[in-house]
């Protein structure tokens, strides 16, 4: 739903968990803003709407999702990893996962569906390289960002990893404003 | 016609070197046969072994001499004919031996042996007159004996008999091999009345002292005796003192001469090396003593002779064939003598010159020096007179670098040395045939450019010095000038001499030469290794660097972004703190980034750049750093200096480097200059920065080059700067050096090639 800029009365109902026919009522009476289908009777809510009927009711937001860009890490290192956790949750508009090998990264890709990867080049299984792949193969994960940060910083390597599907490459260590700077450009580009 | 040399064999095809060849094998073959001539009768080896110490070993010698019927018939006569006074007793051949004595008994029994094996008739027509060949044999033994007798030489006069007699036994080993060969030898030799050992070398290929030995060895006779028969014609003081039976050979030689005075026999030989008077005053034989063995000889020999059955000549019959003999070649002899006379003057002044050149020599030693050398010395063998018009020349191939030594004497005090350029490739192949002159022979081996005119006008003549097979260089001169035979006898033993010298000197001067390439390869080599160490250090370092890079650089994120997150948590106070953690961190990093960069460059990416722009945003970059905005620099760089052909960005570093190192020599009011200019030597652009500043002495200047190491302890700068830009330098194909004295400033040369586009040949702008 995190996505989603349009709610069916059926979508609606599962985010505020209500019934659909509360939804209709709502929508009808005008509690809940929103516009008919041209041509046909089906209602739609678009999502700022959504949002203040459910402020209005103190109905929890949580299952409208976040609106929060989604951020799977990737790093064999655990205090790299918990760097970035901590980094991006303080900022609040990111919504993380992490991995610490290659295969974790593509159980965590399909199941979390990020919006951007930020994947250490030197994996314990694979390399990123692979990982850059292997998503890059995969037309349902198309829209994923990908974005190399790594202490390499050989120019023949990082050349491979950009022509192998990542979208940028950060050296560590890293500027963290910088860092968040370049998710955010990444994910709205 | 011109004074053409006698040519010299130097090509393996040349028939006259197949002869010598076949000659060499043939001698062989002779000296094989020689080996298959009988072995001498069991008595005679026999006794030849026995000393008369041994009781028992007379007794068996009696036995043996018992047993040879006609053996025992001689030994009694001989013992009966001894001048002892008891003919009567001696029916024994026991008896006998007593009374002639032990030695006496062996040399007869030998004799008669020797003589029975070869016989007493010539066996081919005009060969060895056998009959008189034995009586020269045995009044030379006799002769030999009686010497012995007057003179102390420790040897026993029946060894001096046996040596006597059997001196000559190689002309019958010979003749028995090869009796028709032989009969020519002597057929050549009475023709010529010449000595009979050169006829057998020419004829057979060796000559009888050295079948004779062969014979000898293989007869086992003692050492005297061998030695005898091979040594009997060298003149004594040309043997060495160590050689076994010396004194033997010498009484041998005497005795020899002596007969062949006295006409006893024919020997074949009819030349006298000296004359017996004077080998007897050397070998200390009064004239009494002589005059004693002359007026014994014949007696004695009549004696022997008879004893060994050679007919009843008697004395007074002896002395008159030998009157006749004596006179039919007197007159033979006169013109022979005049000959050598003759022969002799010229061996004197060849001897003279080769004496003078061996002095020389021996202050010589380049070649240089020897072509002067051998171009006067062969002016004095031609008594020629050099002049410009009339110039004598001598020349040395140098093979080692391609040159012919040319010296050319024109009368002036010093023949003038010339580096003349090969014009055939060297060693050069055999010399030129005779039918070259001797300009045409210099066209050919010479580039006549570089060739003297007084030489190169000149109508010359050529003698080619050769040692070995080897062409070594030659002689050149104004034909017809000599007035000396510059073809003769004279002039090539000189020429052995010199082309032996010249031989010498160049390979010499060639393993010179290898010296001294050799240690230049191997500073050379010295050199490769230094680098190669370098550059292997440097691919370690990068490796290194590299995974250092990975490991150094996961912590130091943590701790840079740990840091920047207290940073923005901190109070004010506490938020530089952190701030400046992570900016280390962030400097750790780059140290490790530098390092690897060092060791593992980035290609440079070469283009053509203006060296007078590249200086000025060097200048530029370093005034923009607002410490160093007070550097003052002149710059020069001069008009004809081409682009070069390298990375801007990696050169742009350099002298950014180079002109903050500048600028850090200086406390106060820092200045620098930049030369640039195209070293055409080199064929590379130079641009040197000079400072005034500190300089730097020796110690340091050897490590400026060194990573990490800084004069400067405090307040430095990181120190890869001159190690990398050193590096970059050397990317473009260029060189980086410094010169530097404490005190006194410091020059940087920057070397470049210049840009492919750059015409070098260009002249500089006007």
């Amino acid at each position: 739903m995190n996505h989603k800029k349009v709610f069916t009365t059926g979508e609606a109902a599962e985010v505020c968990n209500l019934s659909q026919q509360t939804i209709i009522r709502c929508f009808d009476n005008g509690q809940l803003l929103g516009f008919r289908v041209p041509g046909s009777k089906f209602r739609r809510i678009p999502r700022n709407e959504l949002m203040k009927f459910m402020k209005a009711n103190s109905i929890p937001l949580e299952a409208l999702g976040t609106g929060k860009t989604r951020v799977l890490v990737v790093d064999d290192d655990p205090e790299i990893v918990e760097l970035f956790v901590d980094v991006l949750k303080r900022d609040g508009r990111f919504e993380v996962a992490t991995a610490s090998t290659g295969y974790d990264a593509g159980v965590q890709t399909q199941s979390f569906r990020p919006d951007i990867v930020i994947l250490d080049y030197m994996l314990p299984d694979i390399n990123g390289n692979v990982v850059c792949r292997t998503i890059r193969e995969n037309p349902e994960l198309a829209e994923i960002r990908i974005l190399i940060i790594s202490g390499l910083i050989n120019q023949g390597e990082i050349d491979q990893l950009m022509a192998a599907g990542a979208n940028d490459f950060i050296k560590k260590p890293f500027n963290i404003a910088k860092v968040i700077e370049r998710i955010t450009q990444l994910v709205e580009a | 016609m011109l004074d053409v040399p006698k040519p010299v064999p130097t090509n393996p095809q040349n028939p006259a070197d197949v002869a010598e060849k076949l000659k060499t094998r043939q001698v062989e073959l002779i000296l094989r046969q020689v080996e298959s001539v009988p072995t001498l009768p069991e008595v005679a080896t026999k006794l030849l072994r026995l000393t008369t110490s041994s009781e028992v070993q007379t007794e068996e010698v009696i036995n043996l001499i018992r047993a040879d019927q006609s053996l025992t018939a001689r030994i009694l006569s001989l013992a009966s004919r001894a001048d002892t006074g008891l003919r009567k007793e001696a029916r024994t051949v026991g008896k006998a031996v007593v009374l002639l004595g032990f030695e006496a008994v062996r040399s007869a029994v030998l004799s008669i042996k020797v003589f029975e094996m070869f016989g007493q008739e010539t066996p081919e027509a005009g060969g060895l007159n056998r009959r008189e060949f034995w009586k020269h044999c045995l009044a030379v033994a006799c002769a030999a004996e009686l010497l012995g007798r007057r003179v102390r030489t420790g040897i026993d006069p029946e060894e001096l008999f046996i040596c006597g007699l059997l001196h000559d036994i190689g002309k019958l080993a010979l003749e028995q091999c090869l009796p028709k060969s032989y009969a020519r030898v002597v057929q050549a030799c009475n023709s010529q009345a010449g000595n009979i050992a050169e006829y057998e070398r020419q004829i057979l290929g060796l000559d009888h002292t050295v079948a004779g030995r062969r014979l000898m060895q293989q007869w086992h006779l003692p050492e005297t005796v061998e030695q005898t028969v091979w040594l009997h014609h060298q003149p004594i003081e040309a043997l060495p003192e160590m050689i076994a039976g010396r004194q033997a050979i010498a009484l041998v030689q005497l005795a020899d001469t002596l007969v062949r005075e006295q006409r006893f026999g024919y020997s074949g030989n009819f030349t006298y090396p000296a004359n017996s008077a004077r080998l007897a005053s050397e070998l200390g034989v009064t004239a009494a003593a002589l005059a004693e063995t002359l007026e014994r000889l014949p007696s004695l020999i009549e004696h022997r002779s008879r004893t060994l059955g050679m007919g009843e000549t008697t004395t007074e019959s002896l002395y008159r064939a030998a009157l006749a003999d004596a006179n039919s070649e007197l007159d033979r002899l006169n013109r022979r003598l005049q000959r050598r006379a003759a022969d002799a003057a010229m061996q004197v002044k060849a001897f003279m010159l080769l004496r003078q050149f061996g002095q020389n020599l021996s202050q010589t030693d380049s070649l240089h020096d020897l072509c002067r050398l051998l171009a006067r010395t062969w002016a004095q063998v031609g008594e020629l007179t050099a002049s410009a018009a009339e110039p004598v020349a001598a020349y040395v191939f140098s093979s080692a670098d391609s040159t012919i030594v040319l010296g050319t004497d024109i009368g002036a005090p010093e023949p003038a040395i010339d580096l003349v350029p090969a014009a055939v490739p060297l060693p050069p192949e055999a010399p030129p045939e005779n039918a070259l002159t001797g300009s045409e022979v210099l066209e050919r081996i010479a580039d006549m450019k570089h060739v003297p005119d007084s030489l190169g006008q000149a109508t010359l003549s050529h003698y080619p010095l050769v040692c070995g097979q080897r062409w070594v260089g030659g002689l050149f001169w104004s034909a017809g000038a000599a007035k000396a035979d510059l073809a003769g006898q004279t002039a090539q033993a000189v020429s052995v001499a010199m082309a032996f010298a010249a031989a010498m000197i160049e390979s010499r001067e060639n393993a010179n030469i290898l010296a001294e390439q050799l240690a230049e390869s191997s500073q050379r080599l010295y050199a490769a290794q230094k680098a190669l160490t370098e550059s292997r250090t440097l691919a370690a370092v990068g490796e290194m660097a590299a995974g250092a890079a990975h490991e150094i650089n996961n912590p130091l994120a943590v701790i840079a972004g740990r840091a920047q997150l207290m940073a923005e948590s901190a109070a004010a106070a506490d938020r530089q703190t952190w701030q400046i953690v992570a900016d280390q961190a962030q400097k750790i990093s780059d140290i490790v980034t530098e390092m690897m960069e060092f060791a593992r460059p980035p290609e440079p990416h070469s283009q053509s750049c203006e060296v007078k722009g590249l200086i000025d945003q060097a200048l530029a970059a370093v005034r923009q750093v607002a410490a160093m905005s007070n550097l003052a620099v002149k710059i020069r760089v001069a008009a004809n200096t081409p682009a070069v052909w390298a990375d801007p960005e990696q050169i742009l570093e350099v002298l950014t480097e180079v002109l903050m190192n500048a600028h850090a020599a200086y406390t106060a009011n820092p200045h620098a200059q930049i030369d640039a200019g195209l070293d055409e030597l080199a064929g590379m652009v130079v641009i040197r920065i000079t400072d005034q500043g500190v300089g730097m002495d020796s110690d340091t200047l050897d490590k400026a080059f060194t990573p990490f190491f800084s004069q400067r302890p405090a307040g430095r700068r990181r120190g890869l700067g001159l190690t990398r830009a050193r590096r970059f330098v050397q990317l473009a194909g260029g060189k980086m050096w410094i010169t530097s004295a404490a005190g006194q400033g410091t020059s940087v040369f920057i070397q470049l090639p210049p840009s492919k586009d750059a015409n070098l040949e260009q002249e500089p702008a006007p």
